[in-house]
Order: structure tokens, then sequence, then C-alpha cells
């Protein structure tokens, strides 16, 4: 039985480095206690691994950082910014268009920091997309990169990051682009793909992006379109779920990105119909227009008058979820990754940047998620 | 090798496809009750989409009312109708012919405005210049209907503004989007200095219309907001626009969108109204742009509404953003413009949503994983019956455009809400409203066919063999085989009627492929569909007729099933008691296996030199007969007692998940459960309705390898037998929730000490022959020792 196996005690989980020692110990034989002794030598002379290095993500249209912001970025002592160029989708003739191309309005503060251009994929576009038209949307992407790009100084990027999240039907036209893009891309551009939880628990069923890095993105944990579910964004024992009982090493190395984003989430009719980003708080402080539901919630409400919110036109009736992630579940996620096999060089990216988080997160307390994960 | 087997049905791959066929052709469609766990869920990753069933054709609205796309959608009918459609540059070709008293042709007035190059147009405009200068066009334009008008009437005027326009084009063409967009500012600025010039100069109204056009949008384009406001207030009133024309709103969508720009919501939100209201083609691009952020702004656009019929079209820009309309913005629109054409698309495009919350069975739900929420059912309820009085107010006051298909809705709004006997009436009604009538009312009883028929579908009585009987002459019927949600729609209700009737194996079996009973087999199905086959049921036989004459042969197959589900839930007396019930005809059909064979790899293909093949009632035989055995000869001191209980461990442990013979106790086994065996017995499967089952659990292949263990003298067995445990705790292991170890992995882990207890107690026999070999080719016994 598994007569190919060989011993290796890698594969326990990081919890029970321990119970390895103790094995070896019982029962090697003198001269692997000497080769044991060795390899434990070796390994106090070998440096830890560097610490996880903050970076944030820019998710929005323009580009032009705050005093504030560009303050808040210093203090973090973040080097790297990804920001988002374009996003892709299909609109609703299903013709693959670019949305949303960034333009930079003013550079200043990005001076000494790395970016990495990001581009948004939805998955529909790699529905049922003939091979030809994935080497023109590569074309394409390449030419939208290279436009925006020319915005920067210096205008050549170590790292392009693709975000979308394919299921099993768009995975191979998927997986197809990247290596159409690698091929459009300078030689020493590195590729890396967002990769969601469930992508990273089955790597054997969803596939491994052909690209060089991963960003494991811890949230979206919970259901989006169910108005019941506690916080769709982060709760600590469903991203658990998916942690726990996935391979102890991913095939690619990873960064790490956690949420920093709030929302209300509007339910019509029983079921999602729109996502009002950072929703002030005092809104829902109207009584008039807003019941908390059922009563004493603080998070979820009834819209009781007819009325805008956030560009949306609410009816009565319309139940409101509005999400976040405490400082407490921050935390909690911090901890929860220690079980995740970063790369050795990881980045801790926050996703993602503006005037809100700000206020919301001091610089100190993302230091500190930093250092909870890979303590120094 | 693939992930997943279904050997069961491929073995005596006829008898067990064609009972297969034999039974879902007969029992039809129907279907089960909830399964015992869900198969899908949030980390499924083959979660479907479902969009619901759909009795409504699109012939009911006009297909081309220019507003439909907004408001219902008919699979790509629109992406290829509309979307797709140059509606812009159609629009203005015609406009152009228009002002030409209709002498050229659409094609030459295309190409003359947006194909012809600047050298074609001032060989044009020299050829103008003369007398009988249509005979001096160049090459390009010879024959061009247009460019002959033009050259013959002499009209320099519009040959300049089309010189002008080409000039322009380049720095208004809306870039491909895939780059941005690089705009010259000095010369565009320049082009709006040279175009006010020749705006004033300009005699035709037409071509001064024209020349603002290209002025504002020259200035839109070149981002300069306040200069197109103040464009447009400057130009616009210097020229007649008492002849409509699309340029006016083709102007006024730069003007909203430089509003937009300068923060004046209301302002624009109002003139993308208007646009949307009068210009088909500007209205997607209207619809995309309107927006109001707050109450303020939304009072402020009704504020500069002219008539209740712009106020009627922002409430219905504002209703159009969601998915459903309140009975609200129906009664609004209604009010202030009960002619307004959008009412009826709104009625179609809200039923349309209706369809998908009650035309649904918990059938339908488990099928595709989505579950219609009680809240949203209730929400619906509601708007179902607000609706219903709505639409019986407009059909009785008659004054939209439409009044018929209110009057037709109202049956199908009855239906919908479970009133299936006012539905009836209403259809009847509806019917002699549209007697004699043109080819809309044709469309529109072709309509009430339609929902006749489902009507009909919705009375079959699932506690009856007439179910069976009328789903059969459903089926054959024309309209049935028209309207592609019937089939499957009748699968559900049917399946959902059958669980109801207390017919659960029927119910499976109208829904689902018939090797669905066998994926986890339930008690309460088999004898359904026991009984069933034991009935002399006409139509059974009838449609048996078509695929096999042999109905005893549907009875040895489910009996077959019946058997090892019994004998794989660990009960082989009972299983065996029913597999004696197969005839011996059939019996000799039965599938074979060899399950008392060593195999020490983890393979799950038997090796084909096998000899010794049993059926599974032999196997329990044999079984049952080694225990007999064992226990005498334990009784009697005997030793072979201990070989006698390792082969029947050996047995179970082979037609477990685990060993090469699993297809003696299931029918379908699937590799990548390995990955996730803690989450077992049950595991997720598509198209399963109560998932698949898997023997994953050895624990009684352990208890005999246990027996033998303790009954042995010969160090040789023992070796073997705790080998075998040894295997049997792995396996354990690997289904503890606790084991983070991945089956497969070139990687051992370090098994717990309570899983680990055979493998340590293998030194006891490090002398032994068998240990002396398998230590060789087990790396997790050489890790262990």
């Amino acid at each position: 039985m598994n007569c190919r196996n060989t011993m290796n005690t890698d594969c326990l989980p990081p919890g029970r480095r321990g119970t390895a020692l103790f094995f070896l110990k019982k029962n090697a034989a003198p001269r692997r206690l000497g080769g044991f002794l060795f390899c434990l030598a070796l390994f106090s002379c070998t440096q830890k691994p560097p610490a996880i290095q903050p970076a944030v993500y820019h998710w929005e249209t323009h580009l032009a950082l705050s005093h504030s912001e560009t303050a808040y970025l210093d203090s973090l002592h973040c080097r790297y910014l990804y920001v988002k160029f374009l996003d892709i989708a299909r609109d609703d003739a299903k013709t693959i268009r670019p949305y949303a191309l960034l333009e930079v309005l003013d550079s200043t503060g990005l001076a000494g920091r790395t970016v990495v251009p990001c581009v948004f994929i939805a998955n529909n576009v790699f529905q049922d997309i003939p091979e030809n038209q994935l080497d023109w949307l590569a074309q394409k992407t390449a030419q939208a990169l290279h436009s925006v790009g020319g915005q920067f100084t210096p205008n050549q990027f170590p790292e392009i990051q693709f975000d979308c999240d394919w299921t099993s039907t768009t995975r191979a036209a998927f997986f197809s682009f990247l290596k159409k893009m690698r091929n459009r891309l300078p030689e020493h551009t590195r590729l890396s793909a967002t990769i969601r939880l469930h992508q990273y628990k089955f790597p054997d069923q969803t596939g491994v992006p052909p690209v060089d890095r991963g960003m494991l993105m811890l949230y979206n944990t919970g259901d989006i379109d169910d108005p019941e579910a506690e916080n769709s964004i982060f709760q600590p024992a469903d991203a658990h779920k998916y942690i726990h009982g996935a391979a102890a090493t991913y095939p690619l190395p990873l960064d790490l990105a956690l949420p920093m984003f709030s929302w209300a989430l509007v339910y019509r009719d029983g079921s999602l119909w729109k996502i009002i980003p950072e929703p002030a708080t005092e809104t829902f402080r109207d009584t008039a227009r807003y019941a908390p539901f059922p009563a004493g919630q603080d998070k979820r409400f009834l819209a009781k008058q007819a009325g805008y919110l956030g560009g949306q036109y609410l009816r009565p009736g319309d139940f409101l979820r509005v999400e976040n992630i405490d400082t407490t579940a921050l935390r909690q996620a911090a901890v929860l990754a220690r079980e995740i096999d970063l790369a050795n060089d990881a980045r801790l990216a926050f996703f993602h940047l503006d005037h809100a988080i700000v206020h919301r997160y001091p610089a100190w307390f993302l230091t500190e998620l930093c250092e909870t994960i890979r303590p120094e | 090798m693939s992930l997943t087997k279904h050997r069961g049905l491929n073995r005596p791959r006829l008898l067990c496809t064609t009972c297969a066929i034999v039974l879902f052709c007969f029992f039809i469609p129907a279907h089960r009750p909830m399964p015992a766990e869900k198969p899908t869920g949030a980390c499924d990753p083959f979660g479907r989409t479902f969009s619901g069933y759909s009795f409504l054709v699109p012939d009911i609205i006009n297909k081309n009312a220019a507003y439909a796309p907004f408001f219902v959608k008919w699979d790509d009918y629109y992406q290829k109708n509309y979307f797709e459609t140059d509606l812009q540059r159609d629009d203005n070709v015609q406009e152009w012919i228009g002002r030409f008293c209709g002498l050229p042709t659409a094609v030459d007035v295309d190409y003359v405005v947006y194909r012809s190059s600047i050298n074609e147009l001032i060989s044009l405009r020299e050829a103008a210049l003369q007398k009988g200068g249509e005979s001096l066009l160049p090459f390009g334009l010879t024959g061009n209907t247009f460019a002959e008008v033009l050259a013959l009437n002499g009209c320099t005027e519009a040959i300049d503004y089309l010189m002008f326009a080409k000039r322009c084009e380049p720095h208004v063409t809306a870039y491909d989007g895939w780059e941005l967009p690089e705009r010259d500012a000095d010369f565009m600025q320049a082009l709006i200095d040279e175009g006010q010039g020749r705006f004033l100069q300009t005699e035709s109204h037409f071509f001064r219309q024209r020349y603002a056009y290209q002025l504002v949008r020259l200035a839109h384009y070149a981002g300069k907001w306040q200069e197109t406001v103040d464009l447009y207030n400057y130009l616009l009133p210097k020229f007649d626009r008492k002849r409509p024309s699309i340029l006016y709103y083709w102007t006024l969508g730069h003007l909203a969108g430089a509003l937009q720009k300068l923060g004046k919501y209301p302002e624009a939100a109002y003139r993308y109204s208007v646009i949307f209201r009068n210009c088909p083609s500007k209205r997607v691009q209207a619809f995309r742009s309107f927006k109001i952020r707050t109450n303020a702004e939304w009072e402020a656009a009704l504020r500069l509404c002219q008539t209740d019929a712009e106020r009627a079209t922002l409430y219905l820009m504002r209703a159009a953003s969601s998915r459903t309309y309140t009975v609200e913005d129906f009664e609004m629109i209604y009010r202030l413009d009960p002619g307004n054409p959008q009412l009826d698309l709104m009625l179609v495009s809200d039923v349309q949503q209706l369809e998908r919350v009650f035309l649904r069975t918990p059938v339908t739900e488990l099928k595709y994983g989505t579950q219609s929420r009680a809240a949203q059912r209730q929400e619906a309820a509601k708007h179902l019956l607000s609706l219903q009085r709505l639409a019986r107010q407009v059909a009785k006051e008659k004054k939209t455009p439409n009044p018929k298909l209110w009057s037709a809705m109202t049956g199908y709004l009855e239906l919908l809400a479970g009133d299936e006997y006012a539905a009836q009436k209403s259809f009847a009604l509806a019917r002699k409203q549209l007697k004699d009538g043109g080819s809309y009312e044709k469309a529109l009883l072709h309509q009430i066919d339609i929902w006749d028929l489902l009507l009909e579908i919705l009375n079959l009585d699932g506690s009856t063999a007439t179910a069976d009987q009328a789903s059969f002459r459903i089926r054959s019927y024309d309209l049935f085989k028209r309207v592609p949600s019937f089939e499957p729609f009748l699968q559900d209700f049917l399946s959902a009627r059958y669980a109801e009737s207390k017919h659960p194996g029927k119910a499976i079996l109208a829904a689902y492929d018939p090797a669905a009973i066998t994926y986890n087999p339930r008690m309460d199905v088999l004898e359904d569909l026991l009984q069933l086959a034991r009935s002399d049921n006409p139509i059974l036989l009838e449609e048996a007729m078509q695929i096999d004459t042999n109905p005893a042969r549907i009875i040895a197959r489910l009996l077959e099933i019946k058997g090892a589900y019994l004998f794989s839930m660990g009960q082989p007396e009972a299983a065996l008691s029913v597999l004696r019930q197969i005839p011996a005809v059939e019996d000799v059909r039965m599938p074979k296996y060899s399950p008392f064979r060593e195999i020490f790899d983890e393979k799950i293909h038997r090796p084909i030199t096998d000899s010794l093949l049993l059926n599974r009632r032999e196997i329990i035989e044999k079984l049952l007969d080694y225990e007999f055995r064992a226990k005498a000869s334990v009784a009697m001191g005997k030793p072979v007692g201990a070989w006698y209980y390792y082969l029947i461990g050996l047995g179970y442990y082979n037609m477990s998940y685990f060993g090469y013979e699993w297809e003696a106790m299931d029918y379908f086994r699937s590799g990548y459960n390995w990955m996730r065996l803690p989450q077992g017995p049950i595991f997720p499967l598509r198209n399963s309705p109560n998932g698949n089952r898997e023997n994953i659990d050895v624990s009684r292949a352990l208890t005999y390898f246990e027996k033998a263990l303790a009954e042995t003298q010969s160090p040789e067995l023992a070796a073997r037998a705790a080998f075998m445990a040894a295997r049997c705790q792995q396996k354990q292991w690997f289904c503890n929730p606790e084991c983070t170890y991945k089956p497969g992995s070139k990687q051992i882990p370090i098994l717990p000490e309570l899983y680990r207890g055979y493998y340590d107690r293998m030194r006891r026999y490090a002398n032994t022959a068998f240990y002396q070999q398998i230590v060789k080719e087990c790396s997790w016994l050489r890790a262990y020792q």
C-alpha cells in the first residue's frame, strides 16, 4: 500500500510540529539521530522568514492620494500599492468591454512605493469564449495596461495581478488567458492572481492558475445572497472551515489579503438587489426612514419610507444589512492566517484604501496584524 | 483515471440499462421529498444557476417596441435585434433621406455620411459648384444617388457641413475603451471656434442644428463642461426646431452629460428622461446615465417636468432600476399617463418575475440548489394580489393601448396565485373577447392555449394512475413540445405531486435519471417502485414493450438494488432474503465479484485474473457460511476458525469504499470523496436528490480481523490480520474530522496513537515471512517501525 510514499514530516499541521520531534526521538536509530542533530544545528543557523510586508489595495477609478492617505501609508511603512487599472466585463449585449480605466489625477504619494496594476475580470467574460477571442482579449488587456500605465513614472511594473472568481466552467479559458498575457508582458513581469478561499481549499477541483504568485483573499466567507447570513465579509468560523482541511501547502507562493471595507447589502423581495459601499453609520439613526430589524439590532434595518440611499432608490420593506469588519474580527483573521503557509516574502494587503478606512483602522493596528501573522 | 466509477449500471450493461430506461420511460418524471442532506452548499463549486420556468410568449407584446429591452427579457432576442443594431446610424440616415425628399437610398446616404473620404467630399463639392456636375462625380461616388442629388442641386451647404463633421469625427468618436482617450483640446477648441462661424453663416436650419450638435459634442468630449452648457444655450435658440429631429435629443444628451459632471444631477436626470422617452437611438445611453442620488434631487427633477407624461417617464425610469415594480409604480404611471405603452411591458416583466417565484416546487429547489425564501414568497404573494387588483381595474377601464392583454393576464395572475378555477374562467372570458381577431389576437389566443395546458398540468393528481396516463397524453401535444419550459416543469411538478402522494419512487424517476435511485438508496423508494413494478399497470407494460418484454427483469433489478443496499447497511441476512427472491433466470444475469482476495495495494479495480466470481447472493451466503464455520471451529478448538474470520474481514474490507470490490455493495463511487471523507458517509452529488452514500465504515471488517487475531496461533496469520487491522484503522483516521492528511499525498503523517496500535503491533511479527514481504511494499508500515 502506498508503496511510493516517502517519509516527510512537513505535512504535519503547523500546530503539531512538536509531535514530529517526539516521533523522531522515539524511533530514530543513533545514525538518524546524528542526522537529525545536524539538521537541527543547520536549522538554528537559518534566518527566520522576513516580516510580512504591509500593502494596500486602491480600488477606485481616480487615483489621487490625499494628504491623510499618504501619511497613513507612510505610518504603515507601506511600500506596495495594488492599484486597479480597469475592470473587464460583459455588457447587456454580452460584448466584452473594459470599464473604469484608472485616471491618475495626482501622483503625489506614490514615490517610493511599488505599484502593482490589478485587472478585475468578471467571471462571465470567460464563459463560452472562443480561443481566438482570448487572444484578442489578451491583446486588448495588454493595450489597456500600457495605456493606463503610461500615467505612472516609472511605468514599468514588476508584478501584474488578475482578479477573477473563476469556476469550473471558466477555469480553462481564464488559465489560457493568463498564459497569453504572460507572452504579451515584459519577460521580467511577475504575474499574480487572486485566490478565493474555495479555490484555496479545493485546488484539485478548481485548478491552480498558471501564475507566479497568489493573493489569498481571506474574506467573502459568507453567502452574500442570503439575507439571513451573519456577515458575508468575514466570519471566523466560516473562514476556519476553508482553512481547516486544506492542503498544508498551496502550489503557489501566497500573499494574503484582509478586508477593510464596509457595505450595506440591500435585499428586495427576499434576494440581494444592490450593494451600497461605505454607507455613513449615522444614516441609519434616522428612525423615520429605517427601523432596526429585529428591534435592537444595529446592523440590520428595514426601510420604512421610500427614498434614496447611496444613489439607490429604496422602497419600504427593503431589508438592509450593514456589514463591516471590526478590529476583533481582523485580529481573529490574522490569528487564523497563521495556519496558512504564506510565502517567505509574503505581503499582507488590505482591501481597500479610502478616506473612511484611514480613520477606522489606525496604522499601528495594521502593523500589529502583520506581526500577529508572522511575529518578528 | 477517472475520479468516479459507476460500474453497477455497466456490468450487466444491457440488462441494467434496459431496465433503467424501461423504468424511466414508464414512471415518467416525478420525484421525491427532501433529501437527508442538502447536496449542494456554499462550498460546492458545481452550484448551478436556475432562472426559472416561463410560460409567456414574446408575441403578446410588440417585441419591436423600443422600450422592450428595458423591461422584458427573452433569451437573446434583444441582443440580436436591439443591442447589436446601430439605431443611431440608421435613424440619422433616415433623417438625411427625409431632408432630401426620399430621393437617395439608405445605402448611398450611409456611404456619403459615414464612409466617404475627405477627398471624395472635396471632389463632390467641386462637382456641386458646376452645372451638370453630377457627371463629374469622383469614382467612389459614381452612381451614388445621394451624391447625385447633392451635385445636381448644388448643395454646397450640405457638403461643407459633411466636410466639417468629417474633421470633427476623430476627436469625438467614442474610443473603444481599451485605452485612455487622448484628446487634442487645442485643436478641438479651434474646431469649435470655426464651427461657430460656420453655424452663423449657414442658412438652413437643418444644418444649423447639425453644426450645433457638432460643437456641443466637441465641447463635451473636450471635457469643457461649462462651455458645453454655454454653447447649448447659445446655439439652440438660433435655429427653428419645429421640424422634429433626432439631432435635438443627441445634443441634449451631451448637455445632460455636462450637467451631471457639473453636479447638476436633477437637471441632467430630467433631460435623460426626455431623451429616453423620445429618442430610441439614444435610449440605452440615457437609461444608463440616468442618476438621482437623493430625495431632494428627485423632487427637483420632478419639478422640471412640464407634463404628466414626462413625470410618468421619470417614475418609469426610477422603477426600471429594480427587478420588480411596486403596484404603486404602476398606479402612478397609469394615473399620470394611462396611454403609456411601457405599462404593458412593465406588466409582462413583472409577471416574468412572479413566474420565477410561484412556478417552482420543492423538487425544483432541490434540483437546482436554490431555495426560494419564505420571506420572498410572502412579499411576492402580497404583490401578486395587488397586481391582480390593478390588472382587473386596467382591463375594465380600457385606457391602456392594449386592454386585451391586461384582461388575459388577469387569468394568468390568478393561475400563479393558485386560483385555478378563477383562472380557467378568466381564460374562457378572454377567449370570447379575442374571437375573430387579427394577428395580435391570434398571438394572445396562442398564449392562452399555453396557459390552459399549464392548468391541465397543475390539475394532475399524483395519487392516481391517471396522472401517468395524463402526462403521456400531455407530452404528445405539439404545444407542449414547442414551449421549452413545459417538460422540465412537468417533471418537477409531477415529482412533487408523487412525493406528496406517498410515491417516493415514482417521484425520483419523474425528475431524475434512473441511476439516482442507486446513489443513496432509500427503502421507501425501492418499495414504491417494487410495488409499481408488481402491479398490473397497463401503462408500465405498454411502455415496457417498447424496450423490453420482460417486466420480471425490472423487478429483479430493483431487488438487486435493495439487496445491495441492505448488505451495505450491515444486514446480510435481510439482504440475502431479498436477493433470494430474484428468480433463477435473472439470478444468472447478476454481476459477479471476487471479494476474498488478499490485495494489499490501494487499487479500486479488481485484477482481471479472477477465477472465483460470485454474485451478491452468493457472496452473502459465503460470508454467512464462513461465520458459521468460524464459530464452530473456535468452539471446537480448531485453528482454522481464525482463518475464516480473516476471510470475512477481508471480504468486508474489499467491498468497502477502500477496496477493489467496492461495487459489490455500491453502485457509484466518487474518487473525489477521498478528499473529504470526514464529511461522509453521504456526500453531495449532482443529479441526486439524496447525495451519494459511500461505504466508508470499515469497523465491521476491523472486528473480524481482531477476532482472527484473537483466535489464531499462527504468527503468519496474525501478521496478516494485524496488517489488515492497521489498514482499517488508517482508513478510520482518514474519516476523522481531526485528520488533516489528504489521502493520495506523497507524505506520511503521524498517526495518532489511537489509530496506530496495529502498526505498532506488527513489530511482534517481524520474523514472519509476511512481514518481511509487506514491509518492503508498504512505506507506511516501514515508516512506523
